[in-house]
């Protein structure tokens, strides 16, 4: 099995993919930095706005990833693109109803572990995603970035879920589904860096969904 | 090779038909002398196209990035320069066409071109509108061939070809597949329906088709194509960093690409390999291969032992 597209294809799209939505893939990192940054500080404070604000962000990530990367930029590279699109436009419904739910979403890490492991996967996608690409040799113009790209918006979307009281399991489905997608492509391109996108989101839901539930630590 | 390719020199078509009968099969082809391309019959019309063409799965399918398309427009200028013919693809391969269609558009010499795509979707009803789509992409009036892709939905898709050919919309009709576990069904399909061409897989490791759909479509008289001629690029590791052996000048080979493309068309069922490149320096070598004496059977059974011997 291959994919319909080379690696080298795939990274001078990003980089027209970038320069064309330049303010909003700015925009949209330096967002996703400061809503990691609160949700991590303030558990204490546990405010509601701050989930209500993570989800809303994750929604609205989920939707331009569907359209603009997904349905704009791959559709026309990979004929799986549209079906792609269909899942992160459904999460991002998905998410865009916990943040105006009345009930929504509550911040509060069950365990020391979650909050390792969050912390950890929101610095990988922010971070050393990008990083371990600019290593390998692709121009910075062309690094999918956390909000506008699927890989590194997937693991950062476990990240800020891991931060949650009772994330709601429907939520890891997603991601779940995208660590399939993610683990085939690296296969297919033989891109190593891939595989840790499935490590990091298989560990986060493995821990979400199967973590011994103590009473929850809302701090 | 559209409009005016149909209308056929008679005279030419008699020599080329008596030359063809008494010329042995593999290295005296009269086309094959240095500096000759090497032409082969399609056996419904006997019209004669380039015994390499070119594929277009993974390596035209750019998006729309200009600087990209830029680049597979240099590759495809040289396979035409370099006297290439058929061009090979399909709706799966992404924006294939659509770059195609881009790069034919800026090509003042498209002189040769035998333009050949697919129908590809499950549903028989999609066919028509993928030929209408495929002719309004690459910008033709009609197609060479056109070809129904991994056999998918094939009674259906038949009939719609069948249709778009008496109305000359394509010329010519064939199916494909690069899968072995398809071959028992594409026998099948070749020996109870009419057809010009068959697509299959061929190379010097993956021979599966030596057994039976190559001895059937010899027998029945239809062009064969042959696809993932270098395994997808798999061959080329096998031999890196090997030189190549002396005897391969007995047939005109000077790179690693032209072995294994001079194993293919040698084959006398063999009409056309279409391997895929995105670099103008492979096209190259591979169209190298287009020219020159062919290996005689005992030479190529040589290269299938060395090959199994690396
Ligand atoms: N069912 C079907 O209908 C079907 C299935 C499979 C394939 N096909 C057709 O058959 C065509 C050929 O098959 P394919 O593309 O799968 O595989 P292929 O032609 O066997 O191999 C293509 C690979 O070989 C490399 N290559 C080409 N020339 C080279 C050279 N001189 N030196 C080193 N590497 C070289 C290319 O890389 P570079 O770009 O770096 O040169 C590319 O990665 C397809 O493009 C498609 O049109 C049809």
């Amino acid at each position: 099995m291959e994919l319909p597209y080379s690696l080298d294809v795939y990274f001078a799209l990003m980089g027209d993919y970038n320069a064309r939505w330049l303010p909003v893939v700015l925009s949209a990192w330096v967002l996703a930095a400061l809503i990691a940054a609160l949700t991590l500080r303030l558990q204490r404070r546990a405010a509601k706005w701050i989930s209500r604000c993570l989800a809303g962000y994750l929604a609205a990530s989920c939707l331009w990833v569907g359209v603009a990367h997904q349905l704009d930029m791959m559709a026309e590279l990979n004929f799986m693109a549209p079906y792609y699109a269909a899942a992160w436009i459904g999460q991002g419904v998905m998410l865009t109803w916990f943040s105006l739910s009345p009930t929504g979403i509550n911040l509060g890490f069950r365990s020391s572990l979650a909050r390792t492991l969050s912390t950890a996967l929101i610095l990988f996608a922010l971070v050393i995603h990008p990083l371990i690409l600019l290593i390998q040799g692709y121009d910075w113009t062309s690094l999918p970035l956390a909000g506008t790209a699927p890989n590194p918006t997937a693991i950062l979307m476990v990240g800020l879920l891991l931060a949650l009281r009772t994330p709601p399991r429907l939520l890891f489905a997603l991601p779940l589904a995208w660590a399939a997608v993610a683990g085939a492509s690296a296969y297919m391109l033989d891109h190593a860096v891939d595989y840790i996108v499935v490590i990091s989101i298989v560990s986060a839901v493995l821990l979400a969904l199967f973590e011994r539930h103590g009473p929850a630590r809302s701090w | 090779m559209q409009t005016q390719r149909l209308i056929f020199n008679r005279r030419r078509l008699l020599f080329s038909a008596l030359g063809a009968s008494l010329t042995p099969l593999f290295s005296t082809d009269p086309a094959a002398k240095p500096g000759t391309l090497i032409r082969r019959k399609i056996p419904a019309t006997g019209e004669e196209i380039p015994a390499l063409g070119m594929g277009t799965w993974i390596t035209f399918n750019v998006g729309g990035s200009e600087r990209l398309r830029r680049r597979r427009l240099a590759v495809l200028r040289r396979f035409l320069e370099l006297g290439g013919g058929m061009i090979d693809s399909s709706p799966m391969y992404g924006s294939s066409q659509e770059v195609i269609g881009w790069c034919l558009k800026r090509l003042e010499n498209k002189q040769g071109l035998f333009s050949a795509t697919k129908v590809w979707t499950p549903y028989g009803t999609s066919a028509e509108s993928q030929i209408r789509e495929a002719a309004a992409l690459w910008a033709v009036d009609r197609f060479d061939l056109m070809q129904i892709h991994n056999l998918v939905d094939w009674e259906a898709h038949l009939q719609t070809l069948r249709q778009a050919k008496a109305e000359g919309r394509i010329r010519y009709i064939g199916i494909t597949t690069s899968h072995g576990g398809r071959h028992s069904e594409m026998e099948r399909i070749m020996a109870a329906q009419s057809l010009d061409f068959v697509q299959f897989t061929y190379n010097i490791l993956d021979r599966e088709a030596e057994a039976r759909l190559l001895p059937l479509a010899r027998e029945r008289g239809l062009g064969v194509i042959i696809n993932r001629p270098f395994q997808g690029g798999g061959l080329f590791p096998l031999v890196r960093d090997k030189p190549l052996p002396g005897w391969v000048k007995e047939f005109d080979c000077s790179n690693w690409a032209q072995f294994f493309l001079k194993f293919i068309i040698s084959h006398p069922s063999v009409t056309c390999a279409i391997p895929a490149t995105s670099r103008v320096a492979h096209m190259e070598e591979n169209m190298g291969a287009l020219r020159g004496r062919l290996p005689e059977p005992k030479i190529r059974r040589r290269m299938v032992r060395f090959i199994e011997d690396l």
